[in-house]
């Protein structure tokens, strides 16, 4: 008798509950922050706490309606085999991977040498072009949700209301409740992840909760002190997130798995009524050429003149250094985040979606923080340990709520259960388990090692002397370089994310 | 019988279930269930929509826990609240309501596959005999993405059949066929599983098709029932 083994995730339940502790602790270790030092003092008044608030506010409401407002129709879009829309998902996919602060660049590109009819374009800078870079960089996001309430159209009651009182009122009285609650918790997530994102804010200057945190702490601040302010901007996501669970949950007692495929008529375009069919193909040519623009500006620059030119020493290592760093906290996200995920889906652990996905609240900056004052501490009493070991853990902690997300979504959406279950009827079955598992690791595995390539706020603040990774280089190239070394730099950086994210939109059909 | 628990394999079995409760969610699916399933019978499974057939047969695989009561095969422990015998070691197999091959390979590899793992003494049973009568010959280099949902159904049998194992689940085994192969392939079981040397359950609402081979009946009412 081997009585821990679990039957309703196939795994050891020594297995479940080892990744689950190791996932909380990686993960809510930024919670502990305020305890880590005594003697602290607030370093923010409450005035300035209140207008960054404000303006973090006010930065992510906007970004989220204009993300909202672009991915909608594309979202539609994606409902339909036939549309343009379905056929480009991969750079729908693609644009959503890439860090926002490389579309800078592009605008950037634009915007000092603007191609004809576009001279209006200033240099970026300022509340609009920071909503708009962050808009359509998470508007992707924002698509793919909407695409998603596909998988929630009941397709016998949509076909016999077609039927009887044709689509139109099939579509107000059966498309429309899935797409209004699904646009809503776009928007909730979306504000919530500009609430948190210093990315963009830093590269232009435009100082908001999150990079004021990162600022002062790299300034020499306290950063008990910090974390005492940051609480407000930690509510605020917090609320925000809990809403946009709250009615993602509601899609679970939907779901009964009898649902339209991408060839159904009645959810091509055509079906739409005339005014939403055109409003529709012009949303997406607008969301394909913001999406288009900054690229194509970023390659442009990539290829004029500039006395910069790319070195093995320094460019090369930086990026062999964040492709290691990628690779090594993908594998122990993926192979920690996959069991996990299993745990809430598999085994009904609702009161664990909370805690568990509580540090999708939690702002870059206090994770960069925490295990900084904790990368110090460990080093002291383990001096043998690698000096990248904080940069290590903290990647994790941040990149492993995203990778938990990713298996979450793959859990819910697995076919092939009994061919799974099948597997465990015979003995020595460990390769041929993994011959149907593995797509479902790799997925995981390429949405980790992206996220960890992008992340820039929580490498700023734990890197070690002498290692600097891609993103800092662009970085700090971005304050003191030209921007065609930007250019060439965010292009190396995109190239990896680039292939990643061709591989994810290919097996994530097989998975 | 004991309740101590035995990580050792049993070659005919006997299985017993006493007091079996199963829930999902505030659903009570299978209440205080009794009943033995003879060593070597073979019993025939039928009930109404939902009364439980499919649960019960993945409770005795231990592809479920129960909620209270246990699973004994010939006095040994199997499952209970709080201690589970994982699948791979009670020697059975359980044909899927649902698609249950393996997508990335051949129908002749995973037969093979499974061959490779057959257990020692269990049946003299001839996998190309039953390929052919299954009439599935034909599709042994096919993936399954190519096969239609009774191709697929025989498939599945063969491969579980090719394992040889002690205790067969055979859960709507007649599904997706026309009545013709329908009849051929529950003539196949019926000739199979004459010889005593393995323990069956059949779930099938196709009672008509079984009629005449004198297996045990087993109703299951359902908690309205």
């Amino acid at each position: 008798m081997t009585p821990r083994w679990d039957p309703l995730t196939g795994y050891n339940r020594w297995t479940l509950l080892l990744a689950m502790l190791v996932y909380l602790l990686l993960t809510l270790l930024p919670l502990t922050l305020p305890f880590i030092e005594t003697g602290w003092k607030s370093a923010i008044d409450s005035g300035p706490v209140i207008k960054l608030l404000v303006r973090s506010l006010q930065l992510a409401s906007l970004s989220a309606f204009i993300a909202t407002g672009l991915g909608l129709f594309a979202g539609i879009g994606l409902w339909h085999s036939q549309s343009p829309v379905y056929k480009l998902r991969n750079l729908l996919i693609l644009s959503l991977l890439l860090p926002p602060y490389l579309l800078i660049q592009g605008w950037m590109a634009l915007a000092w040498a603007p191609p004809p009819g576009l001279s209006f374009i200033k240099t970026p800078a300022g509340l609009s072009w920071a909503a708009l870079i962050l808009g359509t960089s998470m508007a992707p996001l924002s698509a793919l949700l909407i695409g998603l309430g596909r998988y929630f159209v009941p397709v016998a009651a949509l076909e016999s209301l077609a039927l009887n009182h044709g689509p139109t009122v099939a579509l107000r009285r059966l498309v429309l409740p899935i797409v209004l609650p699904l646009l809503a918790a776009a928007w909730l997530i979306i504000t919530m992840l500009c609430l948190l994102e210093g990315g963009v804010p830093l590269s232009l200057q435009f100082p908001v909760f999150a990079t004021e945190i990162t600022s002062r702490f790299l300034g020499g601040e306290n950063p008990v002190s910090l974390a005492r302010n940051v609480w407000p901007l930690y509510l605020c996501s917090l609320v925000l997130g809990i809403c946009a669970l709250s009615i993602i949950r509601r899609f679970n007692r939907g779901s009964d798995g009898n649902t339209a495929g991408p060839q159904h008529f009645l959810l091509h375009i055509s079906s739409l009524p005339g005014w939403l069919r055109v409003l529709t193909r012009v949303s997406w040519l607008l969301l394909a050429i913001l999406i288009v623009l900054p690229l194509f500006g970023l390659i442009r620059l990539a290829f004029t003149d500039s006395s910069y030119n790319l070195t093995m020493n320094y460019d090369g290592m930086a990026l062999m250094r964040s492709l290691l760093l990628a690779l090594a906290s993908a594998s122990i996200a993926a192979l920690l985040t996959v069991p996990a995920a299993a745990t809430l889906t598999e085994k009904k652990r609702n009161w664990l979606v909370l805690p568990v996905l509580l540090p999708l609240a939690l702002p870059a900056s206090i994770t960069g923080i925490t295990w900084a004052a904790w990368g110090a501490r460990i080093h002291a009493c383990c001096s043998w340990l690698p000096e990248v070991t904080p940069l290590l853990l903290s990647h994790l902690g941040r990149i492993m709520p995203f990778a938990l997300l990713v298996s979450l979504a793959l859990w819910s959406l697995q076919h092939r259960k009994s061919a799974r279950e099948a597997v465990f009827m015979h003995e020595h079955h460990f390769c041929q388990r993994m011959r149907i598992e593995w797509p479902h690791y790799l997925l995981v595995f390429m949405v980790a090692t992206v996220f960890s390539l992008r992340e820039l706020e929580v490498s700023l603040l734990t890197v070690p002397p002498g290692g600097e990774t891609l993103p800092i280089r662009v970085f700090n190239l971005l304050h003191y370089g030209a921007g065609s070394d930007v250019a060439r730099l965010s292009l190396l950086l995109a190239v990896p994310i680039t292939l990643a994210a061709w591989q994810i939109a290919r097996k994530w059909g097989n998975a | 019988m004991t309740s101590n628990a035995d990580s050792t394999t049993v070659n005919t079995t006997r299985i017993e279930i006493t007091d079996l409760t199963f829930k999902r969610g505030d659903q009570t699916i299978i209440n205080k269930l009794s009943h033995e399933f003879s060593s070597g019978g073979v019993t025939l499974l039928t009930g109404p929509s939902g009364c439980g057939k499919t649960t019960l047969l993945r409770l005795i695989a231990g592809l479920e826990v129960p909620d209270s009561g246990k699973v004994t095969a010939s006095g040994r422990l199997w499952s209970n609240s709080s201690q589970i015998l994982p699948p791979w070691l009670r020697n059975l197999d359980l044909l899927f309501q649902n698609d249950a091959l393996w997508p990335d390979q051949t129908v002749g590899d995973q037969i093979a596959w499974v061959r490779k793992r057959r257990k020692n003494g269990n049946t003299n049973w001839n996998i190309e005999e039953i390929t052919t009568e299954l009439g599935i010959n034909d599709l042994l280099n096919r993936y399954p993405a190519g096969l239609s949902g009774g191709e697929a159904r025989r498939c599945q049998l063969a491969r579980i059949l090719a394992g040889s194992p002690s205790l067969l689940l055979l859960d709507e085994p007649l599904s997706g066929q026309d009545s013709a192969t329908a009849g051929k392939t529950a003539q196949l079981l019926a000739k199979l599983l004459a010889s005593d040397q393995v323990t069956a359950i059949v779930v099938s609402h196709e009672t008509a098709q079984f009629a005449d081979f004198g297996w045990q009946q087993l109703y299951l009412p359902g908690i309205n029932g």
